[in-house]
């Protein structure tokens, strides 16, 4: 790789790992925590003698 | 007015059932061609009957036919039951499974008479390729046609993954099977040489990584906290996982072809890759995992979920392997042998086949309208023949492989190599025999699994199957799309 791509793939880099952060702080907003416990417990409501 | 809608299983269960049939098929194939490698006689000197024409048959039958059919099977339960909704399209989802199934059956059919594109995992020629297509994005469009009817505003994480295996198995199917067809039976892929090579394994390592990762982490996110009847032990680390898995997987293929002629940096690219993929996959086996905790005498009784816990184990073991084997050293060592054929093996009868029996023993009874499967005692006695096969299997190609490693580098003072090639295969016959008894092993709880999944279903027509009611919950505020009315 030339010197122009390698500084390309490092900003590109720099960019992917902000945001991986970005969604783990978006993940981790307490405003999600009812909804995501909610969700948590979505299969267990496939149980039960059908029969 | 009263809720009269309730899920399509009729579809699950026909895929359960091709899932069971192929399963055996698949895994005999592969049983047959592993004793042809302890003796060789037993090609008969049939062209058909060789190891080169079935071997595709093998691997075709259990990725394929027996894995697609259960993430088929599977996705059209889970996205019902996450959605609180009827599965959309009915006569395509029919559709889709008519047509798996003669893609299967032409598929394994046309491999040992010679018909193939000779491109591993992606053999069938373009006729079948065009049905594959056609097929694929039917499975697509009413997988995400039943999203956009669910009553539950937010998408559950499984139907994340399953989505993610269908966009990307769809991208990677069209693209590696650009061809030109010189023949009905008989075309050449517009890519040559390195880029050919690049292409194949860009396609053979994300089939891994969707068809056989992706796929099998929804199937993963849905029935272990079902089975486990504990809630998902963190559903933030699934969501931060899924990024992580499909924004690093895609650029892990060139590991397939380290020390070849392509470009020394894609193959570090590749080799870097593969190492942070250690953090999905870790974090994935451990959400699985820990979903157990408080709930780990379930495993001693259940064992569906029995199958589900050494799934995880292996998964997490798979992929360590996996990650660790594409470091340029130690692949210096492994490629090659059969080191790589236990690495699949672990991945393949360990993690996809653990879960999807695991997750087809929960399912099929729910599916089937039936308080329990048929035969508990038949389900230990699949999961010790399974988990015995599957250690024989392993354990004897590690050691084989690395036999042949350390064999084929050895060199005198001169730099003369010490051992002739035949040396290697005598000294690893021992262990294609231990692993022809796995295999065995590994067939005979399949055969099990086929019994007691039949008796299960006799059991159900006996009985007449009940259809499921949809569970109708109560709108949320600013819910998109809003709540359809029940129908049947």
């Amino acid at each position: 790789m030339n010197g122009v791509w390698i500084q390309v793939a490092g900003i590109v880099t720099v960019m992917l790992m902000l945001m991986f952060v970005a969604i783990w702080v978006w993940v981790w907003h307490s405003g999600h925590k009812t909804k995501y416990d909610r969700l948590a417990r979505l299969p267990m409501a496939d149980s039960g003698d059908p029969s | 007015m009263p809720n009269t809608e309730t899920y399509n299983d009729r579809i699950v269960r026909l895929f359960l059932l091709a899932a069971a049939v192929w399963g055996v098929i698949g895994m005999s194939v592969g049983v047959f061609v592993a004793a042809q490698l302890a003796w060789p006689a037993l090609n008969f000197d049939t062209p058909w009957l060789t190891f080169s024409r079935l071997r595709p048959d093998h691997t075709f039958g259990v990725i394929f036919a027996f894995g697609g059919s259960a993430l088929m099977g599977t996705c059209y339960y889970v996205v019902q039951r996450t959605g609180h909704t009827r599965l959309a399209l009915p006569g395509l989802a029919t559709f889709t499974f008519w047509g798996w199934q003669l893609i299967c059956v032409l598929a394994m059919a046309t491999m040992p008479l010679g018909i193939t594109q000779s491109k591993e995992y992606a053999e069938p020629e373009w006729l079948i390729d065009l049905l594959i297509a056609a097929v694929w994005v039917s499975f697509g469009t009413v997988f995400f046609a039943t999203l956009a009817r669910r009553r539950i505003k937010h998408i559950y994480v499984a139907n994340w993954y399953y989505g993610a295996f269908i966009i990307a198995v769809a991208l990677l199917h069209i693209v590696n099977n650009i061809v030109l067809p010189v023949s009905l039976t008989k075309s050449y892929p517009v890519y040559s040489g390195t880029v050919d090579a690049m292409v194949q394994w860009w396609y053979g390592h994300n089939a891994v990584a969707f068809f056989l990762t992706a796929g099998f982490l929804g199937m993963m996110y849905y029935f272990v906290p079902r089975q486990a009847q504990q809630p998902l032990w963190s559903y933030r680390f699934s969501i931060v996982n899924f990024w992580a898995l499909i924004s690093v997987y895609m650029w892990a293929g060139s590991h397939h072809l380290l020390y070849t002629a392509l470009p020394d940096w894609v193959q570090s690219v590749g080799m870097a890759f593969s190492i942070l993929l250690l953090m999905p996959s870790w974090g994935s086996a451990a959400n699985g995992l820990l979903t157990f905790n408080g709930a780990w005498k379930r495993v001693a009784t259940d064992p569906a979920a029995k199958f589900m816990v050494l799934a995880l184990v292996f998964y997490a073991a798979s992929t360590t392997e996996g990650s660790t084997m594409a470091v340029k050293t130690v692949n210096s060592l492994s490629h090659y042998t059969d080191w790589t054929v236990a690495h699949v093996h672990s991945g393949a009868i360990g993690w996809v086949a653990m879960i999807t029996i695991g997750s087809l023993y929960a399912m099929a009874p729910r599916a089937l309208g039936r308080p329990a499967m048929h035969s508990k005692r038949s389900m230990e006695l699949h999961f010790w023949m399974h988990t015995a096969g599957l250690i024989l299997y392993v354990a004897s190609m590690w050691t084989a492989g690395v036999t042949e490693g350390l064999m084929w580098r050895a060199t005198d003072l001169n730099g003369a190599l010490i051992y002739p090639f035949i040396d290697s295969l005598i000294a690893i016959r021992p262990f294609y025999l231990i692993r022809f008894l796995g295999g065995v092993l590994i067939v005979g709880g399949m055969v099990v699994m086929a019994w007691n999944l039949w008796h299960t279903a006799a059991d159900a027509r006996a009985r007449l199957i009940k259809p499921i009611p949809v569970p109708i919950p109560e709108p949320e505020p600013h819910q998109v799309p809003a709540p359809v009315p029940a129908r049947a």
